[in-house]
């Protein structure tokens, strides 16, 4: 872990709130609400893809390899926050409407679509949202820093 | 060192490039569909309108945006005038006098409903409230109440209250103490009216009574609100204090009634102003009553203007003709109507939920449950029901007629126990207290019907020449009311055709010299005397025997002059004697042949599966007939155990509930798209197919339309029409609202800002003028010019069935025909400028209480003669452009799935050729895409935008419906080949509007330059990072090497 450059945590950030985003997704369409069963197609696959990309890319790095392992690491670090972008905007899609209803519908219809349930499961959706948006900055943040330590 | 730091700045780079990349893309679809709503926020338009108006066939009547403003402004006044009611005028209260101070109390004399603009008010700078109104008039309002009112109890300001969307803070106008705007979907209605013993408390000084003059007359104005999605509860009351006290809260409280005592004790006269949509009951205030008032007035629900008008007809500078559309008892609970008055669920209603079994959606499981007016639950929301066993017996249809035949009819045991609230006995006198058609004139007039002609060929009219009689020294206007009775026979008893004692047909206004007379002529379609016989001849019918025709100051009036022409008089029990002559038309012999047909389509039975009893397969339902007044009357079916399980039509009572009323078809390929190069546009388009829907150039241009696109544009029609690929149609935006459209006209030369939604549906109503009705139609319709909007959800024409449907208020009356030539005249008004008007909600969306879902059950009479009857003037004989469907079911059936209203109904009898739209589709387990394109409906309304595919979701299915794809669609050509006739009759309503006045053509906005140039960078950026990044890796690791 000593081998672990400053770029290797910042990683790891990015990761804990990639996962954070997809815990509060899971309760967006687990849990009672508007969104409930509305789940985003391919999303799992997105989230997941971009979560085992990045923590791949850490653990090769702690491998003393040589440019193979540079340009591999490079690609799947380069990839990992594309991927995180791609679903993010997947989710804005399928959750936009949902909370143009709920925020902003009519206000002779307030009390009714603003329920507690349906406000809890809009926060929830913008939760989820800015959590993934956060994990592709601190994500996009890291590739500027090596993983490795210099001549560690 | 360096290079490796140049490695990382490229890694780093190439990341954020490609993150860019990805957004922006991704992005740039994603602004599309919400393109509107965007250019909205920013400001910005991504159409630009090209408006010819010399070669432009619908033409603007006002040559500035001042005319057009004062025009509208001059129809809102005369709504004002004309819809004012004066229901209660004694000890010469009305009119007011100049000379006596005025003292308003209650919190809606300072703050009329709606006190905010929005859908229902306009706000323009100059609109006028009511004390402005009455100050304008030269009344001397009595300023110690009025500032403790004012300051101490309304206290209007502003509040920074956090933005639902930012949470920033921003500025809200609020009160201290206000009425309840939105009374909410079933739940407490808290009455806030601050009583006189909280006065001193709320800021008035101590002595404020002495600030009063002997001889002031009070004005004492409440208010009720109401709104979408809001259904008030029966019992729901609650005081100021905030105590539930379990009485009707269309009902006067006792903080209300205690504000009367105030005004009583402290002024020698009281006027009390009912500002409301929703009928209210003034039981305390009328005569007789324990807090008796002077006067009583209808204000209905204002708007900028109206109050001008009202403040004239108080003043007595023109003469009060506004009459009730609607009948005002001592207690809601009287009306047929009322008693099973929000539904119930079936037992058994869970057995409609789905465990994965529904082909549709397999593997999900959907429940039966209730869903909100938005949606937002996996449910068919089927489960629910309500009964409207009062058959036609609506309003005065029910009190006039029974009324009737307990004079007229013994037999019919009028005078029972059923339904009465005042006694042991049913009586006409104890449970209304104002009539239908009830207003008083102040200048004394008697009308007489001179002649009547029924021209009785299928597209015939009834022609009455009603003769006003002046009887006053001033000269005045006045409104004459044409009623008839048609004969009630054996052959009715046997067959249960109902028919009402008392029916308005129409009405008119007219300026008559002092002492002299005026004949107005009244017209109507001679095919709204026919009744509908469900069970026997299952067409309309007229029967043999005679028709009598009246003219009088209401339907209780009519009811009289009818029994004295009967030949009984008040010795028999009439509570009056008869005010009018009657004129009689005879007829010889039953004819079920006449309006058998229409429009060339023989019309018969098209909801028998609306009826309860269909689906039961038993009587479970008595419906209301008045030949036995006590054994019909409706009971509770909310109490009656209804079971799904039990009907011999069970699984297809349960497909129904599913929203499976049309399954895609396998075995019939459907014809591709073939381009012929046809286009929508004004070179292709000329009379000839504008006035032909057969013209072969509609059939030709819409099999240009691909199988994708032609279900697509149907089932995401959206909030504005899509343009179809081949067709090159002009982007159409839809509109609100009923009182006109919502959208500003912003004056570029002066920077003044116009809003056209001045109109109050209330007061149209209470006009009882369709020539008024027509002008406002024209004025709506010029202000779609002036805004280069086309498409408007502009009137209400829903049948107010009960007081406490919240939606009142965007209605026109109890009375189907009363609102059938409201709607005909502002149809008729806007289809001549072009504009596709559509009123809302045709098919008994009468109370907004579960709108999404509920099944509302009756006899096919009902479906013919009530709320639909209601929609066929401006949509049949006015050739209306549009209309929206109901959100409920009839029967058990989504009513834009109904395929016997829709198709067979609207289009075939009425020979309707218009926009046909859903309301707002928040459920694709209640709404079902196949079943709406089967039905005719030309766009489904689910707010996205130009998403006219069904290719779009995960694998290329369609992204609501996932079971609906071009595979899935492709072999049932009877589908496809229907949803491509719904889309030419979309594009031929089109072609006859004002579409083609304009133009539109699309342009990229500054955001879509922004997106289309980040996307262009920083895909460049990421490819040269990415090379770079590589290259600086082999170089430094050569060089480390």
């Amino acid at each position: 872990m000593k081998k672990l450059s400053v770029g290797a945590w910042i990683t790891c950030i990015a990761v804990v709130l990639a996962v954070a985003a997809f815990i509060v997704y899971s309760g967006n369409i687990g849990g009672e609400g508007y969104y409930k069963d509305a789940a985003v197609s391919n999303l799992p696959l997105m989230v997941w893809g971009a979560v085992a990309a990045l923590v791949v890319a850490v653990l090769i790095s702690l491998v003393k390899g040589g440019k193979l392992v540079e340009i591999v690491t490079g690609v799947l670090r380069v990839g990992a926050p594309a991927l995180m972008a791609w679903a993010l905007m997947n989710l804005i899609a399928g959750r936009v409407d949902g909370l143009g209803y709920i925020y902003f519908s009519n206000a002779d219809v307030a009390k009714e679509v603003q329920t507690a349930a349906n406000m809890a499961s809009a926060q929830s959706a913008i939760w989820s949202m800015g959590l993934l948006g956060a994990a592709v900055i601190i994500a996009v943040i890291a590739a500027f820093f090596s993983l490795r330590k210099k001549n560690a | 060192m360096k290079s490796q730091k140049t490695v990382s700045l490229f890694r780093g780079l190439a990341a954020l490039m490609a993150v860019l990349f990805v957004l922006s893309s991704l992005g740039q679809g994603l602004t599309e569909n919400y393109r509107n709503q965007i250019d909205g926020m920013l400001g910005t338009s991504s159409y630009v309108t090209i408006n010819d108006e010399e070669a432009a066939r619908f033409k603007k009547d006002y040559a500035t945006i001042e005319d057009m403003a004062a025009a509208a402004k001059e129809i809102a006044i005369r709504e004002g005038e004309e819809g004012t009611v004066i229901m209660k005028n004694d000890n010469s209260v009305l009119p007011l006098s100049k000379d006596h101070e005025v003292v308003l109390f209650g919190l809606a004399a300072y703050a009329p409903y709606p006190y905010t603009s929005g859908d229902l008010k306009a706000g323009n700078a100059d609109a006028v409230d009511l004390v402005a109104a009455l100050e304008n008039a030269g009344l001397t309002i009595n300023e110690t109440v009025k500032n403790f009112y004012m300051n101490g109890i309304l206290n209007k300001h502003t509040e920074m209250v956090p933005n639902r969307w930012t949470g920033e803070p921003q500025e809200t106008v609020a009160y201290d103490n206000i009425y309840v705007a939105s009374p909410g979907d079933m739940a407490q209605y808290q009455i806030v009216e601050v009583p006189p013993s909280l006065f001193e408390e709320k800021g008035a000084p101590a002595d404020w009574k002495d600030s009063i003059k002997a001889d002031s007359v009070a004005i004492v104005v409440f208010a009720r609100g109401a709104g979408e999605g809001n259904t008030y509860a029966p019992g729901s009351a609650v005081n100021y204090a905030g105590e539930a006290t379990g009485k009707d809260p269309l009902a006067l409280s006792d903080d209300e009634l205690a504000v009367v005592d105030a005004a009583k004790e402290t002024c020698a006269k009281v006027l009390v102003l009912i500002n409301s949509g929703n009928t209210m009951v003034l039981k305390d205030i009328a005569k007789g009553g324990d807090h008796e008032v002077d006067g009583i007035a209808y204000i209905g629900v204002i708007n900028d203007y109206q109050l001008t008008g009202t403040a004239k007809v108080l003043l007595g500078e023109v003469n009060a003709t506004g009459a009730l559309p609607d009948t005002y008892v001592a207690d809601n609970a009287a009306n047929p109507s009322v008693v099973n008055f929000g539904g119930s669920y079936y037992a058994d209603y869970e057995i409609v939920k789905s465990n994965g079994d529904d082909p549709r959606f397999p593997g999900e499981t959907i429940e039966n449950t209730k869903a909100s007016s938005f949606g937002g639950a996996t449910t068919y929301n089927g489960g629910h029901y309500i009964v409207e066993a009062e058959g036609i017996y609506v309003g005065y249809k029910y009190f006039e007629t029974r009324y009737f035949d307990s004079i007229m009819n013994p037999d019919y045991k009028a005078a029972s126990a059923a339904g009465a609230t005042q006694g042991d006995i049913w009586s006409y006198g104890a449970e209304v207290l104002y009539p239908f058609g009830h207003g008083l004139s102040y200048l004394d007039y008697t009308q007489t019907v001179k002649s009547v002609n029924v021209d009785l060929t299928e597209n015939g009219n009834i022609t009455a020449v009603v003769e006003i009689k002046n009887n006053s020294d001033k000269d005045g206007y006045f409104l004459a009311q044409l009623y008839v009775q048609q004969p009630y026979t054996d052959y009715d008893r046997e067959n249960l055709v109902e028919k009402s004692a008392v029916m308005f047909l129409n009405s008119g206004k007219a300026q008559v010299k002092a002492g002299g007379t005026a004949d107005v002529t009244i017209t109507v379609p001679t095919k709204y005397l026919a009744s509908y016989d469900y069970k026997q001849a299952k067409t309309y019918i007229l029967d043999a025997g005679d028709y009598l025709f009246t003219a009088a100051a209401g339907a209780h009036e009519a009811a009289n002059n009818f029994l004295a022409h009967l030949g009984k008089t008040v010795a028999d029990g009439m509570d009056a004697e008869a005010k009018g002559t009657v004129t009689a038309w005879n007829l010889a012999s039953l004819d079920n042949k006449t309006f058998a047909t229409a429009n060339g389509t023989a019309i018969t039975n098209v909801a028998d599966s609306a009826d309860l009893n269909y689906w039961t397969g038993t009587n479970t339902v008595t419906y209301l007939s008045r030949q036995d007044w006590e054994g019909t009357y409706p009971i509770n079916y909310n109490d009656v155990e209804i079971k799904l399980a039990d009907s011999p039509k069970k699984d297809e009572w349960i497909k129904e509930l599913r929203g499976q009323t049309y399954t895609i078809k396998t075995d019939s390929p459907a014809t591709e798209a073939v381009n012929k190069g046809l286009r929508f546009d004004a070179a292709n388009i000329q009379d000839e197919q504008r006035n032909d829907i057969n013209n072969e150039y509609w059939d030709d241009l819409v099999h240009e339309i691909t199988i994708d696109e032609a279900i697509g544009a149907v089932i995401h029609g959206g909030s504005t029409s899509d343009t179809l690929t081949n067709v090159e149609n002009p982007i159409v935006y839809q509109n609100e609202g009923v009182s006109g459209f919502t959208s500003a006209y912003n004056d570029e030369a002066t920077g003044k800002t116009y809003k056209f939604n001045i109109h109050s549906q209330t007061l149209i109503g209470s006009s009882f003028n369709p020539d008024l009705a027509y002008a406002w139609g024209l004025v709506e319709g010029n202000s779609g010019l002036w805004l280069n909007r086309f498409d408007l959800w502009g009137t209400g024409l829903t049948q107010r069935r009960t007081p406490y449907n919240g939606r009142n208020y965007e209605y026109v009356s109890e009375d189907p025909m009363l609102t059938n030539r409201i709607g005909y005249a502002i149809l008729k008004g806007c289809a001549e400028k072009g504009i596709m008007n559509g009123p809302k909600h045709m098919g008994f969306n009468d109370q907004e209480h579960n709108r999404g879902g509920v099944s509302a059950y009756m006899t096919e009479q009902k479906f013919r003669e009530t709320d639909l009857r209601g929609f066929q003037g401006g949509l049949s004989d006015a050739n209306g452009l549009a209309v929206m469907i109901a959100f409920n079911r009839i029967g058990a059936t989504n009513a834009a799935h109904h395929v016997g209203m829709l198709t067979k109904m609207l289009r075939d009898e009425w020979g309707y050729k218009g926009l046909i739209s859903t309301d707002m589709m928040n459920n694709k387990y209640y709404f079902n895409a196949e079943s709406m394109v089967m039905s005719g409906i030309t766009q489904v309304a689910d707010f996205a935008q130009n998403d006219n595919h069904i290719n779009q979701g995960e694998n290329g299915v369609d992204k609501t419906w996932a079971h609906i794809s071009v595979d899935t669609v492709k072999n049932d050509s009877a589908l496809v080949e229907k949803a491509r006739e719904n889309l030419k009759y979309q594009l031929y309503t089109f072609a006859n509007s004002a579409v083609l006045n304009v133009r539109t053509e699309r342009v990229n906005t500054w955001w879509d330059n922004a997106i289309s140039t980040t996307k262009t960078v920083t895909l460049v950026c990421a490819c040269l990072s990415c090379a770079a990044w590589l290259a600086f890796t082999l170089i430094s690791k050569k060089k480390e090497g």
